[in-house]
């Protein structure tokens, strides 16, 4: 009885790790496919209110990744009122980003301290932690089995934080992740909050390779807050990967002049 | 069929309905939520779902840290504001991102090194004395600070959550209650919102079951033993009072109707009402088995007393009835539970009553009802009616004056708050909201530009500011916050923090890019609650330092007219919020009352005419529920009792039980006349019977009613007050003013035409 119960045991000890071990390596396979030196973007993004009511941005997004760190800048060109607005990011090594603001109207750049991963992103339904890379280091990433989204083969992964900073900030108890067997790209995910419930859905479609790479995106995402039915919906005209900007892209001088 | 057959038949079925009704009673409900009590074609609900609509369904938490003495800018005041902060977020349906407190206001403020954004202070902040102080200063004078989150002596901290509608108000008071029991010491912690409020009426509907309930009935135990002193005439009514009140409440529970404040008086209603009738019939037995054997006694009984049971069933449940013109919900539920209380009375007492004294009969008593002290009275009475009628009705008349100085006096308007006595802790939290905050109630109103992007006009957000503005300047508003406050904040800090620049920009790109300036720094979880997603609609929140409803329609009427006035034509604006439930509300009470007293006055004068084929009857049968409701309503008026939910349902039940009395009376004096007495001899018999058995009416009636006074609730205290009152004046106005207007009536004809009559007796 004692053998058998250590065996259920053992076994059960083995099969976690196992999930852990598949889970890692799908992630694994979604960072090699995201994971890249830079990326170019323009999108619409559409805030949508329950009551059906829209706000509509066109933005480009200049992308670069510096070792562990991100660069991001991010230019408004449309509604006419906010063109030319601008939001720089620089991630430092060991203390917090940078962040700068240009607004037109200033003339200049206005630098703004930094926010909590878990505010929201231009006040959509995106937080900036939704937005931050996958850090694999900061996961444990359980392989749950296999699922269907959108009539397309997926696998589900559930992901809990497992540094103590990455406890400490998230805004979530747990995602479950569902990774697209073909393309290896992230196509939904379920957000539960603190206290366990399920709060957000991120899904993403229509799967194209980008132009001129052997590399897939998800030209279309979207993101419902289940709390408030309120969804941020992202729409890629444009996608580049490996353009090599310019040295000078990510800094102030750049923001100021404008692109 | 054989009496004791029909007996069983009748017993049967009483178990059979009893056990039925039973099951109903375990589906009831409490609620409380004013949203479903007003029409949905009403203006105010109209706009308060399309405010829902635009700005989500939403209700608010309020918690106070109150510091006793120095101020609130201490780490151990404010590290217990976080925590707590920080547990609202783990309640269900709180929205983690719209709390609303000085910690996470998003506070933009221009620093040598660029911008600073993001919560006021943070946990690492909380514990930094030097920081606090600093914020001390900076709250000072800070229009969307000062008054608003911290009071202006610095002892008052306001935590304000968005809870989404949906959430369960057991657990979200339980766990507010909790958290409370847990941080109390030596700040006080003061509880309100919407979820508090309901949930305190529902305790307070509970505490007042479980103490009135038991009461009334120990009291009409008592009330049966002074009427039969018998073992049989305790048991016999009592009977018949507990099954009606389980078959009423098993009814609601079928008929899905909810236990709100007003109908929580139900139960007490029916041991009033259905311990009279118990008495009635019994009487009449006692009456009967004093002459007759036990199933003659039986037949006798329900031939005599079954034709006045089933009148009276009538008139009453019709004048309960005619609450259903009522356009507010509780009222109008509580007319119908009302009236089907009384047909279940009715069946009870026709059916149970006979069936229980045929299969197990009483022994007759011997007390007779003769000549006694109540006997003597009645007679007296009579004689002083008679031969001083001008006196009788000369005074009649001059209450009834005096009623009408009153009903000039008499005020409308309530206040939920004030359902509560003094003491209570949610009244006194108000207070102190009032007194040292901008208050706990609110209008919200929404500001509809008429076109997408419209508040990013500099033209019309000035408009908007200046009515924020007129608003702030009427006396009751505590203070007044919107997203122009965000603008002018913004411009303020993006010169220099230069007050000069605390107004709304010139041009609408520098609205545009300062809300983008917004966006990016962080939460915007405040900022969704006040515009709409594509900047048509701005919600404007008035905060309310005052309960008095008066002041609320000054306030509503004041907006309108300004907006009338002095806004462009291509903006409407639209009020809602709870303070706005309960304005609306009472204007239906105002005209739902009137038509309620016409119509049941017009119901039950056609009734009696027809019933005693007689204009004139009619017409006398209603004068003492007329005289008697308006001097209820002058009472109230003398009293500054005001007319309300509560107050507003009296009249009708007054009416329905007080034209009972007038039935009796007239009945048995047409009777007494038939059976050829004068109208004098017709009088003093009428008083005798039907007259005591009035007098035991009101007994009874009283003794139910009169427990209303012990409620947790002001409203139902002046129930139990004021029905008392209307039983009295309109025993009263029958067995004084009838004979003497019976005789003034008669006196004309017997001088034309029952002379001969008399000549011939």
């Amino acid at each position: 009885m004692r053998f058998f119960t250590i065996l259920v045991i053992l076994t059960g000890l083995q099969l976690s790790t196992m999930a852990q071990q598949i889970g890692r390596e799908i992630m694994l396979k979604v960072d090699e496919q995201t994971n890249l030196p830079d990326e170019y973007q323009e999108m619409e993004m559409v805030q949508i209110s329950s009551n059906g009511k829209k706000m509509n941005r066109l933005l480009k997004m200049y992308i670069e990744r510096k070792g562990e760190n991100r660069n991001s800048l991010i230019v408004f060109t449309s509604p006419a009122d906010i063109e030319g607005s601008a939001f720089l990011t620089i991630e430092n090594d060991h203390r917090e980003d940078d962040n700068w603001l240009y607004l037109p109207i200033l003339r200049r750049s206005r630098r703004i301290s930094s926010t909590d991963i878990t505010d929201k992103f231009m006040g959509s339904d995106f937080t900036y932690e939704d937005l931050q890379e996958e850090d694999l280091g900061d996961f444990s990433y359980e392989y749950l089995g296999e699922a269907t989204v959108a009539g397309k083969a997926a696998y589900k992964v559930e992901a809990i934080a497992a540094t103590p900073k990455k406890k400490q900030e998230t805004g979530y108890s747990k995602r479950v992740i569902y990774v697209d067997k073909a393309s290896s790209l992230m196509v939904k995910i379920d957000y539960y909050s603190p206290k366990g419930q399920h709060i957000k859905t991120f899904e993403a479609g229509d799967i194209r390779p980008v132009a001129g790479t052997e590399k897939f995106r998800t030209y279309a995402m979207s993101m419902t807050d289940l709390q408030k039915d309120h969804k941020t919906e992202l729409h890629f005209s444009t996608i580049q990967i490996n353009n090599d900007f310019r040295s000078d892209m990510f800094s102030k001088r750049t923001l100021e002049s404008g692109i | 069929m054989k009496m004791r057959t029909k007996a069983f038949v009748g017993l049967g079925l009483i178990v059979a309905l009893t056990l039925f009704f039973g099951m109903g009673a375990t589906r009831l409900e409490t609620k409380n939520n004013q949203d479903s009590e007003l029409p949905d074609s009403d203006e105010i609900v109209k706009t308060n779902d399309l405010l829902e609509e635009v700005f989500g369904e939403k209700d608010i938490i309020m918690v106070g840290l109150r510091v006793p003495e120095g101020d609130v800018y201490t780490p151990a005041t404010m590290e217990k504001a976080l925590a707590i902060i920080e547990e609202l977020k783990l309640i269900d349906g709180v929205l983690p991102d719209e709390i609303l407190s000085l910690p996470t206001f998003n506070n933009i403020t221009a620093e040598a090194w660029g911008l600073q954004v993001g919560e006021y202070i943070t946990k690492d902040q909380a514990g930094d004395p030097a920081y606090l102080a600093q914020v001390k200063a900076a709250v000072k004078g800070d229009p969307l600070l000062e008054d608003v989150l911290v009071s202006a002596n610095g002892q008052l901290l306001n935590i304000i959550a968005n809870i989404a509608e949906g959430y369960s108000e057991e657990q979200v008071h339980a766990a507010l209650v909790d958290m409370k029991t847990r941080y109390e010491g030596p700040e006080q912690i003061l509880l309100a919102g919407d979820p508090v409020q309901q949930k305190e009426i529902d305790l307070g509907i509970k505490e007042d079951l479980g103490l009135l309930l038991p009461l009334a009935l120990v009291l009409i135990l008592a009330g049966f033993w002074l009427c039969f002193r018998s073992f049989y005439g305790v048991l016999l009514p009592f009977l018949v009072v507990v099954l009606s009140i389980v078959w009423t409440m098993g009814a609601m529970g079928w008929l899905g109707l909810p236990v709100t404040v007003v109908s929580s008086v139900v139960p007490i209603l029916m041991i009033a009402v259905s311990s009279s009738y118990g008495i009635h019939v019994l009487f009449k037995y006692y009456e009967e088995r004093a002459h007759h054997h036990a199933e003659a006694s039986v037949k006798n009984m329900l031939k005599r007393i079954a034709p006045a049971i089933l009148m009276t069933g009538f008139t009453s449940s019709v004048s309960a009835l005619t609450l259903i013109v009522f356009k507010v919900t509780s009222i109008r539920d509580f007319g119908i539970i009302s009236a089907v209380g009384i047909v279940n009375i009715v069946i009870i007492s026709l059916v149970l009553l006979p069936s229980l004294l045929t299969l197990f009969p009483s022994r007759p008593t011997g007390k007779g009802q003769s000549s006694d002290f109540l006997a003597r009275l009645m007679s007296g009475l009579t004689r002083v009616s008679v031969y001083n009628k001008r006196a009788v009705l000369a005074g009649f008349v001059g209450l009834i004056a005096l009623s009408v100085v009153g009903l000039y006096k008499l005020e409308i308007g309530n206040d939920f708050i004030k359902f509560f006595p003094e003491e209570h802790t949610l009244r006194t939290t108000f207070d102190t909201y009032n007194a040292e905050l901008g208050g706990a109630r609110y209008i919200d109103i929404m500001f509809d530009t008429g076109e997408p992007d419209g508040l990013k006009n500099p033209e019309l957000l000035r408009q908007m500011v200046a009515f924020e503005q007129y608003g702030q300047s009427l006396s009751g508003v505590g203070y007044v916050t919107s997203f122009t406050d965000v603008i002018k904040k913004i411009n303020q800090e993006l010169h220099g923090g230069d007050e000069a620049y605390y107004e709304i920009p010139a041009t609408s790109q520098e609205i545009a890019q300062y809300l983008l300036l917004y966006a990016v720094s962080g939460s915007s979880g405040t900022f969704e609650q006040l515009v709409d997603q594509d900047y048509q609609r701005a919600k404007i929140r008035m905060m309310l330092t005052t309960s008095e409803q008066n002041t609320h329609t000054y306030i509503y009427e004041s907006l309108k007219a300004y907006n009338q006035e002095q806004l462009s034509p291509q903006v409407t604006v639209a009020y809602g919020g709870e303070v706005m439930f309960w304005l609306s509300q009472i204007k239906y009470i105002v005209m739902g009352k009137l038509q309620n007293i016409l119509l049941s006055i017009v119901i039950i004068m056609t009734f009696c005419v027809i019933v005693f084929r007689s204009f004139k009857y009619g017409v006398i049968s209603a004068i003492p529920m007329i005289g008697s409701s308006l001097m209820t309503f002058g009472l109230m008026g003398f009293l500054g009792i005001r007319l309300e939910i509560g107050t507003a349902v009296i009249t009708a039940i007054g009416i329905g039980i007080g034209i009972d009395f007038a039935i009796h009376y007239l009945m048995r004096y047409r009777q007494e006349l038939a059976a050829g007495k004068s109208e004098g001899m017709a009088a003093e018999v009428t008083m005798n019977t039907a007259g005591r058995a009035i007098l035991y009416d009101v007994f009874s009636n009283l003794i139910g009613f009169m427990v209303f006074v012990f409620s947790g609730f002001l409203p139902i205290q002046n129930f139990g007050w004021l029905i008392s009152f209307t039983m009295i004046t309109v025993a009263i106005g029958t067995l004084v003013l009838f004979p003497a207007l019976l005789s003034f009536s008669t006196s004309a004809k017997t001088s034309k035409k029952t002379a001969p009559m008399v000549a011939q007796a």
